[in-house]
């Protein structure tokens, strides 16, 4: 969802938005662990590190390459270096070891035949949550708005007087946010490490191109096609397939309806 | 020594791999992220073919090469519609299929435990064992592969492929395939890929999944890329310094870990630079460099120029009437962009189209040219039915097209951007451009004679040697005209020929136009200057709301006051 | 501008060229040089870490004592970050041409593999403390001094039929040889004490997310569940099974303390069969193992400590030894490969740091002191140990 409303928005393929959310985690993970500050103010770090950390990518990396007139794949290729380089300093300031988001008590919880934990059932009530807001945000507020705007049609919003250069900053600053909180709720069961921030914005970029580019809730629908066909998919083939469904269901999508499920037809 | 042979011969294999992608990224402008995965595929096919079919080593190549380039022809199947970000994404999406593939098919693959024991390669009773063995053979495939990728970026088959990199609409307006480019280039691409492959697998003995890992097709790129976009020579000394000096780092007294997270936060912070600062790479692409080097222009006269006009009319057929259109029909959701419209164009006269702005013009063009496909009707170029025939086989036909905001090639020279236009050459096909050298070379002296000839039409031969976006706008403007003539189209559609282009190259741009027309080129034109269309054309459409209201003489037209206050009504609101 | 780019690219090469000529022979007379290649980077950095660690300190006692036999020990370390069997190539060319070590010390299966050619070509023996993938065994000039996989799985079906009455098993393992290995193992035994498997689950490496695997294995409602999983894989397993409701009893052949903080309150109660390292216990080569690595390292050495240590400690050392005493130059290639198999030969009984000794078989495995544990209070306890292949309380 929120690499989506990046990508959308400033058609900026944004590989070290991984980074953003392994940088945002291990701030909770500092503030849940040693610093000691518990694990809600973990993710308000994690927010607020996120959003801080898509700031600086866009206003010391981006901005000046779109100012050069950089094609997209060089943007690409430098979101990359981004990312490499980062993980790097990752490993060197805290080592290469897991490290665990402490402070949520996981139990099960059994619903007649269906199984899961307390943390699971904390992603979708945090999820639901998070893409309520999103919407509601985008379609109720100015700045909302304005962030539409520029999705659809950059020209036209350009010439309607929205500042083009202020909405990225807006987006690079809610998406980012939000890719810490998804990072920090990951964490939660699956630990953090320098290199946890790709394979959530791979799903991430499967998710946004199932559902259509500029479609936030194409998105949200991608993502849940995309859950579905993993567990489905886990049900008929042996469990070590799953990595190969996700990328499959992308690749068939995108040679049979290269705009995504709910994305417009033609262009 | 043996290690730094080894050394030798992984910057040697890399180097394969880094210019099959270099022939891909640099030279046709389409993104692989899946190089690594191609690899592995050809190194597992050469490994079982090897273990399980008891292959000798060169057949295991020829397995290897054979697969990883159906293999690369398959992704252009949905690649042919995507680019950019899709492209990026789609190979991206394969490079992850093949690696989990790889992982979980263990019957096949054995998993992550890989494949050991890959037999030696018997070469002249002797078996390759150790890295100064192998050398010579490595040495000798990554010399082809050098060789091949050469031939191919610097022939006229990569002038089309660069082509396509500017711009593909252009490229189908000047009469090439896209298609056939983009599916031959891929193939090509991956056939390099399993040379190395086959390689690799027989020289470790040993395969696993992580040597074919997203990451290492990342780095494949940023070495492309890095090293010098369509320049080879760049590739290789790309290949030199990312693999040669991590292997001289090892010798430095510190901890591994540190180094190497060190050498990949500088290996990051350096390509973020490079796309900031140089995005050209460390060497960057020299422009024109042909098959026959850079010859000196000869200077011909505007006589020889008329002559290549003359050729080229005189090799079609003589209809009177060269287009005619019928009940052209587009709709753009509720939009009639075109609404049963008819018109014909005339040998060796100039037809304008005018209208109010959003009147279809445009959209005529498409519809004509088979950029777009019209929802019903019908288009006939010598009386020929050309409505389901393909934008670029029109231009082959004789009906080409110029656009309103030029669209030249614009990373290639100017001789390079009219030489690219010239039909039927014998380079664009690799059986002559690897079979029959001298053919090739002998029709390209001859084509870039022809070349300079229209540029001398259009007084630009001076300019040949210049990278088109270097010119003036007026004067890509000539060299766009210049590239239309040298497609030897004689129906010639010119979109907006003289907008935004100052006096004095609007009065050029007229003569030249008319002379086409004294020269019995068929010519229509769209403008809005109407002074433009008085001065050249002889008859004219009126256009408005996608059809056609009205025809006659540009001076009969404009002095109808009903069609005044459409042109004029309409462009004031 | 060519000639500039031209000029340039000869002194790269001259660079190259310099860098590439064979170094000075700086070597003493008297140093043999041991080479390791180890996951010094990447997800398994821990290992590499305590491997190396382990082997320094037996390297320093050694030459403090004045070396072995003359000669003076020094490591030469390079990485396989974690498991790339192009890097481990690469690093073992280093090591065999460059500092051309007569004995290398690897990890990991693939890596490993990867090597055991070379190793062959250049006469260089092989030892490897960590992987357990079952390609490992019969490869010549490669010696395991760690129970593979397969050898130690038969003996959590024997505990979980003998000891918990299992009647119906279900199986999760890594998909790959050392899993499917283990995945063997546990079937062969099972068909031989009559239980029967019921599912066979495999997952990807470090895979975090096992919900369909444990979905279906709930179905089959297994009396026990016996894992071919190794590393934190056994952490996320154990806690994502417990919280799903499955509340048999599972079985494993791998421990690690990084899993035991993943799978914190859901490891309680996890029995494994391994030939695992018991500080506290031993004898008196143990005690001087552990005193050593905590006057060094600050804390308690683990399993893949000790195994490298054992590895210089107990098995390089009587073989230069016995080299020298034969006359013979043990920095020379071959020649500890050679005595290697004259000593397996004569049925040399190696010394182990585990206590007693350990018969290492010309096939390349290893019998070892197993024991059964169960982890109790985050820690593992002896509940069983096994002697002659019988399990004994």
């Amino acid at each position: 969802m929120s690499w989506g409303l990046i990508f959308a928005t400033t058609k900026i393929f944004h590989f070290s938005h991984a980074l953003t959310l392994t940088l945002a985690v291990y701030a909770a993970v500092l503030a849940a662990g040693p610093w000691g500050i518990g694990l809600p103010a973990g993710f308000a770090l994690a927010a607020g590190a996120g959003c801080l950390v898509g700031l600086a990518t866009e206003l010391a990396v981006y901005r000046p390459l779109r100012r050069v007139h950089a094609s997209q794949l060089n943007i690409f290729l430098a979101s990359l270096g981004l990312l490499i380089a980062g993980q790097s300093a990752v490993l060197i300031a805290f080592g290469p070891q897991a490290r665990a988001l402490e402070g949520f008590p996981m139990t099960g919880i059994a619903l007649g035949p269906v199984a899961f934990t307390t943390i699971e059932a904390l992603w979708v009530v945090a999820s639901w949550l998070l893409i309520g807001l999103l919407m509601a945000w985008l379609w109720r507020t100015r700045h909302g708005r304005a962030i539409r705007a520029v999705a659809s049609n950059p020209e036209l919003a350009q010439c309607l007087g929205v500042d083009r250069e202020r909405v990225f900053l807006l987006v690079f600053a809610v998406g980012s946010a939000l890719a810490g909180v998804g990072g920090a709720l990951l964490a939660l069961r699956d630990t953090a490490s320098p290199t946890m921030g790709v394979p959530p914005v791979l799903a991430a970029f499967i998710a946004v191109f199932l559902g259509g580019i500029g479609s936030i809730p194409g998105a949200a629908l991608g993502g849940v096609v995309l859950g579905l066909a993993e567990n489905m998919g886990g049900l008929v083939l042996p469990g070590y397939w799953q990595g190969v469904i996700a990328f499959v269901v992308l690749f068939v999508v995108l040679v049979v309806r290269p705009s995504g499920i709910l994305g417009a037809r033609g262009r | 020594m043996d290690f730094w042979v080894h050394v030798l011969n992984m910057i040697l294999l890399l180097s394969i791999l880094g210019m099959s992608l270099n022939l891909l990224l640099g030279y046709s402008g389409l993104v692989s992220m899946a190089h690594a995965a191609f690899f592995g595929v050809g190194a597992y096919a050469a490994a079982l073919s090897a273990r399980h079919l008891g292959l000798p080593f060169p057949l295991t190549l020829v397995v290897a090469v054979a697969l990883t380039t159906v293999l690369a022809g398959l992704v252009t199947l949905p690649a042919l519609r995507v680019r950019g970000e899709y492209l990026i994404l789609l190979t991206l999406a394969f490079q992850m299929v093949l690696y989990e593939l790889m992982l979980a098919w263990v019957d096949l693959t054995a998993g992550r435990t890989g494949i050991s024991g890959i037999p030696r390669p018997r070469l002249f009773g002797r078996a390759l064992v150790t890295p100064l063995e192998f050398l010579p053979l490595i040495a000798l495939c990554a010399l082809g592969a050098f060789a091949i990728a050469w031939r191919i970026g610097e022939s006229p088959f990569g002038r089309v492929l660069k082509a396509m990199r500017d711009d593909e609409r252009a490229t189908l307006a000047i009469g090439k395939s896209v298609l056939r480019g983009k599916v031959l280039v891929f193939c090509l691409s991956g056939g390099l890929v399993g040379v190395a492959a086959a390689l690799f697998a027989h020289y470790q003995a040993f395969i696993n999944p992580f040597s074919f890992t997203l990451d290492r097709s990342i780095f494949l790129v940023a070495l492309v890329v890095l090293g010098g976009t369509a320049n080879l020579a760049g590739t290789l000394v790309g290949a030199l310094l990312f693999v040669g000096l991590p292997e001289v780092l090892r010798f430095l007294q510190a901890r591994p870990e540190i180094v190497d997270a060190v050498r990949d936060l500088v290996f990051g912070v350096l390509l973020m630079l490079f796309m900031r600062f140089r995005p050209e790479g460390l060497l960057p692409e020299r422009a024109g460099l042909g098959i026959v080097g850079r010859a000196a222009a000869p200077a011909p006269g505007p006589a020889r120029a008329t002559d290549w006009l003359s050729l080229s009319r005189s090799a079609l057929g003589g209809a009177e009437l060269p287009l005619r259109a019928e009940g052209l029909e587009k709709h753009f959701g509720g939009i009639k962009a075109a609404d049963g419209l008819g018109l014909t164009l005339p040998r060796g006269k100039v037809t304008a189209l005018v209208g109010p702005n959003g009147a279809g013009k445009t959209t005529v063009f498409n519809l004509l040219t088979g950029l777009l496909p019209p929802d019903s009707g019908m288009v006939a170029l010598h009386g020929r039915d050309v409505t389901r025939l393909a934008p670029w086989r029109r231009v082959r036909s004789g009906l080409a097209r110029t656009f309103q905001d030029v669209r030249l090639f614009e990373r290639m020279t100017v001789l390079d951007n009219v030489l690219a236009a010239v039909p039927d050459q014998p380079g664009e096909h690799l059986g002559p451009l690897f079979l029959a050298p001298w053919r090739v070379a002998a029709a390209e002296r001859r084509n870039r004679e022809k070349a300079l000839g229209y540029l001398a039409f259009v007084g630009l031969a001076h300019r040949a040697n210049e990278v088109a976006a270097s010119l003036a706008f007026g004067e890509q403007k000539l060299v766009a005209l210049a590239r239309l003539v040298a497609t030897e189209a004689d129906v010639l559609l010119l979109d907006e020929p003289a907008a935004g282009v100052d006096a004095q190259w609007v009065q050029r741009i007229l003569e030249l136009i008319r002379r086409l027309a004294a020269a019995g080129k068929t010519v229509c034109l769209v403008e809005h200057n109407l002074e433009v269309v008085t001065a050249v054309a002889d008859r004219a459409y009126f256009m408005d709301a996608g059809r056609i209201i009205a025809e006659g003489r540009p001076e009969e037209l404009m002095a109808d006051p009903r069609l005044g206050e459409i042109y004029f009504g309409k462009a004031r609101r | 501008m060519g000639r500039i780019r031209f000029r340039a690219a000869v002194s790269l090469v001259a660079l190259m060229a310099w860098l590439a000529a064979p170094p000075p022979p700086v070597r003493a007379a008297g140093t043999l040089k041991i080479g390791m290649i180890l996951a010094m980077t990447g997800p398994g950095a821990f290992y590499g870490q305590v491997m190396s660690h382990g082997t320094q300190v037996a390297v320093d006692q050694l030459n403090r004592a004045g070396g072995v036999g003359g000669y003076k020990l020094e490591l030469v370390i390079e990485d396989h970050k974690s498991g790339d069997a192009d890097a481990a190539v690469t690093g073992a060319r280093k090591l065999l041409d460059v500092d051309k070590v007569p004995v290398i010390l690897t990890s990991y299966s693939a890596p490993t593999l990867a090597i055991q050619p070379l190793a062959v070509e250049k006469k260089v023996l092989l030892l490897n403390g960590g992987g357990v993938g079952s390609a490992l065994i019969g490869k010549p000039a490669l010696y395991n001094t760690r129970m593979l996989s397969s050898q130690t799985a038969p003996f959590i079906i024997q505990w979980a039929a003998g000891k918990l009455g299992a009647k119906r098993v279900a199986t999760m393992f890594w998909n790959d040889a050392a899993g499917q290995g283990v995945n063997g193992a546990i079937k062969d035994t099972c068909a031989r004490l009559g239980c029967q498997v019921v599912a066979e689950e495999p997952h990807d490496l470090g895979a975090k997310n096992y919900s369909t695997q444990l979905a279906r294995i709930r179905a089959a409602r297994p009396d026990a569940l016996a894992l071919g999983t190794f590393g934190d894989d056994v952490g996320y397993v154990l806690n994502q099974a417990r919280a799903y409701g499955l509340t048999v009893p599972v079985l494993g052949i791998d421990w690690t303390p990084n899993a035991q903080k993943i799978g914190g309150t859901a490891m309680e109660g996890y029995v494994i069969a391994v030939d695992r390292f018991d500080p506290g216990g031993g004898d008196d080569k143990t005690r001087a193992f552990v005193e050593a690595y905590k006057a060094t390292y600050k804390e308690t050495p683990e399993f893949y400590a000790a195994n490298y240590y054992e590895h210089v400690q107990f098995i390089l050392r009587p073989l230069v030894k016995r080299v020298v005493d034969r006359k013979g130059d043990p920095t020379k290639p071959g020649e500890l490969l050679a005595e290697m198999q004259r000593a397996l030969a004569e049925h040399f009984a190696f010394p182990s740091v585990y206590g007693g000794e350990m018969q290492l078989h010309p096939d390349g495995t290893v019998t070892k002191p197993l024991g059964v544990y169960e982890v109790k209070d985050g820690n593992l306890a002896l509940i069983g140990r096994i002697v002659g292949g019988k399990i004994q309380r």
